[in-house]
């Protein structure tokens, strides 16, 4: 696979991630600022939507043109490729949230609450058990090396150039062959745990079993992915085959997303506008919740202001950060 | 179908937020529509829910337990007793209980509720709270 086709396939899914923004967030909400049911159409939105763009666009025309300049093969231009359009985005982001805010709309009955008692106690649905077959391929993966561990050879690859090559190599180890699914089962655990502190921690509402879902999707690809990545790593082969999951898997993200931020009846938002800030960060020291809907659109974010919200946002990206330094161990 | 059993509180309410929650449970439990035996939700998820503090919701608990409504014990769920028909109020809890009525009526003619109507109202509301 060419690098410049690997270049295309990642900028097309950055550009597509950003560009359809705006239209992921629910109906009510537009670039994070409470809007009118008309309001879309209006101009201030459509200069809001302009601001966003001309940022946006900018950020990818720019990655792109130092991707010719400086060329595919350095190591460095793919950290750009993913970082810049996301800065650019942001920052477009933010514009057009601060141009929305002197035309946002009244909230609407945010200080109306509402709660059912003759609920069945909150329990995890029972198709929370999907989550457990991605637990599957690491397993099968390590199972797979283990019988087959006299077939590989003593010098197996470490690290690998932009071009798919390896450029590192160290000697055949237990570390270095059953690392990757090390490295995947542990993130796999902290997205399950995510996904179940995630449910217990938000309001009951049908965009929360979403978000559960949605979680548990996510844990197929990634499961696939890294497995097939320690796999490879004692048997090379057309790795592109698992990696090719990744477009069609985006793709129906961003439709499932599209098309639950249009439901005809949300329910209703009882998160203080006053609380949101830099677009869709929610800090309200006053609100139980550890996790309420995004104005963006993209499943749920951590209350700030709730001190169990910032444990478990620690937690999580310590969780990450203690994975990616097994890696980079790993592979010192 | 029997009627879910919701409550509403409004936090602009000059009425605190825990009295709002202690009214709108005890009309569900006078009007039968939560049984005895059943568990109401824990404080940390109604007040998840509700969006106001844990406190509020305890708070709100205690007071009906103080009630007899509620079955407080420690590390269990809030249980709804069969709680016997009390004897009726002494005249001076009477003579408060008319004073508040009083004044939720003025309020109301205030607000241009004709008599006629507060009158239905009344009525209604003692016929659906017959248990």
């Amino acid at each position: 696979m060419s690098l410049n086709l690997i270049f295309a396939i990642a900028m097309v899914l950055i550009s597509a991630c950003t560009l359809a923004l705006p239209e992921l967030s629910p109906a009510r909400f537009l670039f994070g600022v409470r809007v009118g049911a008309r309001f879309r159409k209006s101009e201030p939105a459509r200069q809001a939507r302009r601001v966003y763009y001309a940022h946006d666009i900018t950020g990818i025309l720019l990655t792109i043109a130092i991707a010719a300049a400086a060329g595919l093969s350095h190591i460095g231009i793919w950290y750009l490729v993913v970082i810049v359009p996301e800065i650019f985005a942001g920052i477009g982001y933010m514009r057009a949230n601060r141009s929305l805010r002197p035309f946002a709309a009244p909230p609407e009955l945010a200080s109306v609450r509402e709660a059912d008692l003759s609920l069945e106690p909150d329990r995890l649905p029972r198709w929370m058990l999907l989550a457990l077959p991605p637990f599957v391929l690491p397993v099968a993966g390590a199972l797979w090396v283990n019988a087959h561990w006299s077939e590989i050879p003593a010098r197996v690859p470490i690290h690998y150039g932009p071009d798919g090559q390896p450029n590192g190599w160290t000697t055949r180890t237990p570390l270095h062959l059953y690392g990757w699914f090390i490295f995947i089962t542990g993130i796999l655990v902290l997205l399950l745990a995510m996904s179940i502190v995630g449910y217990y921690g938000a309001r009951r509402s049908p965009g929360r079993r979403t978000m559960l879902a949605m979680m548990i999707a996510v844990m197929y690809p990634m499961s696939l992915i890294f497995s097939s990545i320690g796999v490879w790593v004692a048997h090379h082969y057309p790795i592109w085959i698992t990696l090719a999951v990744l477009p069609p898997f985006i793709a129906a993200m961003f439709w499932w997303n599209h098309k639950r931020s249009r439901d005809p009846q949300p329910p209703a938002d009882t998160t203080p506008d006053e609380c949101w800030s830099v677009g869709d960060v929610y800090s309200n020291p006053n609100d139980p919740a550890l996790f309420v809907p995004k104005r963006m659109g993209y499943g749920y974010t951590i209350n700030f202001g709730n001190p169990a919200g910032k444990w478990v946002f620690a937690g999580f990206f310590t969780g990450i950060g203690l994975m990616v330094g097994f890696l980079f161990w790993m592979h010192s | 179908m029997p009627q879910p059993a919701k409550i509403r509180i409004d936090l602009n309410s000059p009425v605190p937020a825990y009295r709002q929650i202690v009214d709108a449970i005890r009309v569900l439990l006078v009007e039968g529509r939560l049984a005895p035996g059943t568990a109401l939700p824990s404080v940390r998820r109604l007040a998840m829910e509700l969006g106001v503090h844990f406190n509020t919701v305890g708070e709100a608990y205690r007071a009906l337990a103080d009630e007899g409504w509620l079955d407080l014990r420690h590390g269990r769920s809030a249980i709804i007793l069969d709680r016997a028909q009390r004897a009726p109020a002494p005249p001076e809890r009477l003579l408060e209980f008319r004073d508040r009525l009083r004044g939720l009526i003025a309020q109301m003619r205030a607000d241009g509720v004709p008599a006629a109507r507060i009158a239905a109202e009344l009525k209604n509301i003692t016929e659906g709270l017959k248990s």
